[in-house]
């Protein structure tokens, strides 16, 4: 399975708008993944997603865990983007 | 009665030493712990998705308007996950489009909640162009393991 635009004859779903919600007692997170693909920087997702490149600290900070350096991410890689 | 001051000596004497040659008996020991069972409201039910439905619509308690399996291109597409049981759960909703044997990911949505009894999420997908027509599927998983999967088609 592809992910995202497959690039042959299946349509493109990259702008896909998505949200979640619940009456659960607490939210710790809520987030979309999102795989990583070649010219991506974290300030071209930040205003994909956001509308504001500057916004891009805000996914920095939810993946800390696995992007030590803001300027280096890989095709492949899956983040979150904080909803 | 020197005999009699003698014998009343050596009796003593014999109770003395008896005395002091005696144990005394344990004390008895302390009662088994008896269990406690918790009261129901305390038990502790683990997390489990009751049920997944579709809509295009959803009420302030997150809940479907009108659950629906077949959709317009310009619906918001919601799945409603319901389910039971507390503690940490990771719900996740990973949207696909299938076109004969081939399929590509729309959306991977994720919720990290702390749950205190039934709940209800939702998942919500739109496409400012319109979604394709086509068919579709949302797989739910909790805690990383699939729990449900639901077909759709948006004609």
């Amino acid at each position: 399975m592809s992910n995202g635009n497959s690039g042959n004859d299946m349509p493109d779903f990259s702008d896909v708008v998505s949200g979640a919600s619940s009456t659960a007692a607490k939210t710790e997170a809520t987030f979309k993944v999102y795989t990583i693909v070649s010219g991506d920087s974290l300030s071209k997702i930040a205003k994909r997603e956001y509308g504001n490149a500057s916004d891009w600290q805000k996914i920095f900070e939810a993946n800390k865990d696995q992007i030590k350096d803001p300027n280096k991410i890989f095709p492949g890689q899956k983040i979150r983007i904080p909803l | 009665m020197k005999l009699m001051s003698r014998l009343s000596l050596v009796t003593a004497a014999s109770i003395a030493l008896a005395a002091c040659g005696k144990k005394e008996a344990p004390p008895p020991p302390p009662p088994a712990p008896v269990a406690v069972a918790p009261a129901p409201d305390q038990v502790k039910v683990p997390v489990s998705v009751k049920q997944v439905v579709l809509a295009n619509q959803i009420g302030v308690d997150k809940k479907a308007v009108a659950p629906m399996t077949s959709f317009a291109p310009a619906d918001t597409i919601h799945a409603v996950v319901e389910t039971i049981g507390s503690g940490d759960a990771s719900v996740k909703a990973v949207w696909t489009f299938h076109k004969g044997d081939k399929s590509v990911q729309v959306n991977e949505t994720v919720q990290e909640l702390k749950l205190a009894g039934p709940t209800t999420s939702e998942f919500h997908i739109s496409k400012p162009g319109g979604w394709p027509a086509g068919d579709y599927r949302v797989e739910v998983f909790l805690n990383g393991a699939s729990v449900d999967a639901q077909k759709f088609a948006v004609k």
